[in-house]
């Protein structure tokens, strides 16, 4: 099978687009990045919105963002067919303040950015990422809500989001949220190769749910 | 009163302007020369001085300089913004990290990361506490938002900083050797001005940063950041700089448009003409001095080919930014100033830009006689464990983004040292700083530099390079002309004795207010290389690990041969995986030392050292932690080293001392988060 194309979208403040990039080719995506206005979304199997401060994080995170042509074109192409939707950090504010995601990303408690690795448990297993966030402490009123998810839980809880969510994934939609940045583990030398459990993971789900290669 | 007089502009240095001007200067011009001819600006008390130090020539009159790894230039520069933090600390510290940063950006260079030097006074008082959350929040809000990771630094509390807060930055930029744009015009070229509008904040800057704090200090004399558009000028400044009908590039911060405009024309030996009326304000009725003073944030100065402009101006509306052509380059050395058609300025550009230069004088040293009062081994490793200079830092560098640009190779913050990996090269550069505030001036620049040297070379790097920030009280002061003299003098020596050029440097002097004023507060920040990265050495420690104190520098022994010696026997014993760890020792000792490793690997040791040794504050050996006996290694070369004892347990043990490591290290985790929510 060819490579699984991916566009990773650059918002005038995002600033994790190029360590993104890389790291999705590591594990062999065929990437471009493409800004806020491109609305044309048909080439792609992943869209990834990745960490930064789009538009400064003025007002709220992601609040600005939410209002953006890609954004409308990725809701447009949910609706109608199979689009794989990966937000990080401000990518994940992003989709909650878009409605893609349920429940909300709060400042952290103390009001102060938090930039730390921390131990995750995701499907069973167990490794570490690092955070860095002012504006990430989960929030859900109920955890019923969450039932169509799979969740990606905080070992120890660094901001006291609810239930130790780090992240959600969206089993029928496909979409994945994540506070932690899986990219910023595995491009570097000496850095452990903990990113590749999630972008693998997505690979797979992709060539699967999407093109049915088992 | 006369204008000059109200402006604080020294006698001798207007009667010098007039001297050269050959007339009285109009208001307007004084007002320029006000800025121009300021301590912050025109480097006054301190440039005759900073001459002679070791360097590689090739950028040393540009906004930072830089060493060579492979085709490309690493340029790092450090500066002070001591004054605005004192009046607000959030916006000043926020505007100190944008403004280093734009001297990397206006090279040409993309920046890779932050670094940072903090002082305060004790954390007990109210005043630290103010300070310490606003300037750590602001240096968070804005690196952190500008996506260039703050990979280092160092907290020093000390009550003589209560008043007056110590805050220097460091930014670190790589760019292409054939990509590195100049701040030096040609004439018959336009002259842009990118970025924000242009307002009334930090108006004045400079010359309220070249007198002493006093209660009249003005908040609007202090800058107003914005990272967000900050973010999309790096990029388009970046952008700019590759096309190649530009010509020169200059950001602007002290003075603005001012210094900006007038720097660029007399390096590149032209003239210029503004016209005020064609600058981008932020309202109407802004006057020409306003807008020649200001120094509101996110702006830089270009110089371009005339055929240039439809290049530029796309860059500018691709990232959403204003733009304005303020003027053009000419031939001749007049720097013409219009508004409106009115010729408010016509000055030579070597009497704007070359200000009188005044001489300091090497006084009768004060002596610091310190005594420190003798106390039990019991009571000074009480002391340390509950020493806020001692304790995690994590409340502040956990504020501040390490990751982003996912270049850190791995995270040394409890050992503030930062270690990245530039794939551009595929090399690793590490870099910390350093200064030391309880030694003579002389001795303490020296401190931090063998402090530096041997701590770059603990992690197996070898240091390359030196920038600076000299941090002192009013020039006028004996003392401070003293101890500012013996630190360049030290630092030349140094520089020159082990040939690590000094590429770049800042002064900021008057750092007191009507009551304090700080001691000598010289802080340097090294840069080591790695072209391997099997040359690094990443420490591990383990059960049973040995401990060794491996040389001590002799009384009349030569600095650089001994430095130079260890650093290959520590290297080789490296290459051939005899050491897990090498660490050199700091202001707390060798105790001090192995505790932060215990702590931080979660292993407690037993040592028997020499009584003088436990605590002896920088002493010149370095530890070395291996998996084995290495004695007989050690023994194949001249330095003295002594087998100190092995990491195991949960227990400190020295002499018949015992402490619970689990014990110390709440202390040492808890005690700024907890000192900070009193």
């Amino acid at each position: 099978m060819q490579k699984i194309k991916a566009a990773i979208v650059k918002f005038f403040g995002t600033n994790c687009e190029n360590e993104t990039k890389e790291a999705l080719e590591t594990v062999g995506f065929d990437c471009c990045i493409i800004n806020s206005n491109d609305k044309n979304l048909d080439n792609y199997d992943l869209i990834v919105l990745p960490g930064g401060f789009s538009y400064g994080d003025y007002i709220s995170c992601g609040r600005i963002a939410k209002f953006t042509p890609v954004i409308k074109s990725i809701i447009e192409n949910l609706k109608k067919r199979k689009l794989f939707i990966l937000g990080i950090c401000n990518g994940f504010q992003i989709l909650s303040e878009a409605g893609l995601v349920k429940g909300a990303l709060l400042e952290n408690i103390g009001g102060r950015f938090i930039c730390d690795d921390v131990e995750l448990e995701f499907m069973g297993k167990k490794f570490k990422l690092p955070i860095a966030n002012h504006q990430g402490r989960y929030y859900i009123d109920d955890f019923e809500k969450l039932k169509d998810y799979e969740l990606i839980k905080y070992a120890v809880n660094p901001n006291a989001s609810s239930y130790d969510i780090a992240g959600l994934y969206d089993k029928n939609k496909h979409i994945l949220a994540l506070m932690p940045h899986p990219e910023r583990n595995m491009i570097t030398p000496f850095k452990p190769q903990n990113g590749r459990i999630i972008f693998e993971f997505i690979k797979d789900t992709i060539e699967k749910e999407f093109y049915g290669i088992i | 009163m006369e204008l000059y007089k109200k402006l604080n502009i020294d006698e001798k240095v207007f009667q010098n302007i007039v001297e050269r001007l050959k007339r009285l200067p109009n208001d307007f011009e004084t007002y320029l020369f006000s800025a121009m001819h300021s301590e912050h600006c025109g480097y006054m008390h301190s440039k005759k001085y900073l001459k002679n130090f070791y360097t590689n020539k090739s950028y040393e009159d540009e906004n930072a300089g830089c060493i060579q790894i492979k085709n490309y230039n690493l340029f790092f520069k450090m500066e002070s913004h001591n004054h605005p933090c004192a009046i607000e600390p959030y916006q000043g510290s926020m505007t100190g990290v944008g403004g280093i940063i734009r001297d990397i950006i206006s090279l040409g260079a993309n920046p890779v990361c932050l670094l940072n030097s903090l002082k305060f006074g004790k954390i007990k008082q109210d005043k630290t506490k103010y300070y310490l959350s606003e300037v750590t929040r602001g240096i968070s809000t804005y690196g952190n938002s500008v996506g260039i990771p703050t990979i280092s630094g160092e907290t020093i509390f000390d009550e003589r900083f209560l008043d007056i807060p110590i805050v220097n930055v460091l930014a670190l930029g790589l760019v292409k050797n054939n990509e590195i744009m100049l701040s030096k015009a040609k004439e018959d070229a336009l002259i842009i001005l990118l970025g924000s509008k242009t307002g009334i904040d930090g108006l004045d800057g400079a010359s309220f940063a070249s007198k002493i704090l006093n209660k009249n200090s003005s908040r609007t004399s202090v800058q107003i950041g914005d990272p967000y558009t900050k973010k999309k000028l790096i990029e388009a400044v970046l952008e700019i700089n590759k096309l190649n009908t530009t010509i020169a590039c200059q950001d602007l911060g002290a003075s603005g448009i001012l210094s900006s405009t007038s720097e660029l024309c007399y390096k590149g030996n032209c003239g210029a003409e503004l016209y005020l009326d064609k600058v981008h304000c932020q309202f109407e009725n802004i006057t020409p001095i306003q807008m020649m003073l200001s120094e509101s944030q996110e702006r830089m100065a270009f110089v371009i080919k005339k055929e240039g402009l439809n290049d530029f101006k796309k860059i500018a509306e691709n990232y959403e930014l204003e733009y304005s052509i303020i003027g053009k380059t000419i031939k001749g050395n007049s720097y013409k100033v219009f508004y409106k058609n009115e010729l408010l300025a016509d000055i030579p550009l070597n009497v704007l830009c070359e200000p009188y230069l005044f001489d300091l004088k090497r006084y009768e040293e004060k002596t610091i006689t310190k005594i420190d009062t003798i106390k039990s081994l019991k009571e000074t490793f009480l002391d340390l464990i509950n020493d806020e200079n001692f304790v995690s830092k994590k409340y502040i560098y956990s504020q501040f983004d390490e990751e982003v640009q996912g270049r850190t190779a791995f995270s040394q913050k409890e050992n503030a040292i930062g270690i990245q990996y530039l794939k551009e090269t595929n090399s690793f550069i590490a870099i910390a700083a350093k200064t030391t505030v309880d030694l003579s001036a002389k001795e303490a620049i020296k401190n931090s530099f063998l402090y530096l040297y041997r701590k770059l070379v603990s992690f197996g790097f070898e240091p390359k390079g030196i920038t600076n920030c000299l941090n002192f009280a009013n020039p006028n002061r004996k003392i401070v002309q003293t101890d500012f003299l013996d630190t360049v003098n030290e630092l030349k020596k140094l520089s020159w004795e082990f040939k690590i050029p000094v590429v770049s440097g800042n002064v900021s002097f008057y750092n007191e207010n009507e009551t304090a004023y700080i001691p000598p507060c010289a802080t340097i920040a090294m840069l080591g290389c790695a072209e391997d990265k099997k040359n690094i050495i990443k420490p591990q420690i383990f059960e049973n690990n040995y401990i060794y104190y491996f040389g001590e520098m002799e009384n009349n022994s030569n600095d650089f041969d001994y430095e130079t010696k260890l650093k290959e026997i520590i290297f080789s014993l490296h290459k051939r995986n005899l050491i897990t760890a090498v660490k050199s020792v700091g202001k707390f000792g060798i105790i001090g030392t192995l505790l932060k490793n215990s702590l931080f690997y979660n292993i407690g040791f037993k040592i028997k050292a020499n009584n003088d040794l436990y605590f002896k504050k920088y002493p010149s050996g370095y530890i070395l932690i291996s998996e084995n006996v290495i004695s007989n290694e050690l023994d194949k070369n001249s330095f003295p080293y002594s087998y100190l004892g092995r990491y195991f347990g949960d227990k400190i043990k020295f002499e018949d001392l015992e402490f619970d490591l689990s014990q110390i290290n709440q202390i040492y985790q808890n005690k700024l988060y907890s000192e900070m929510e009193k």
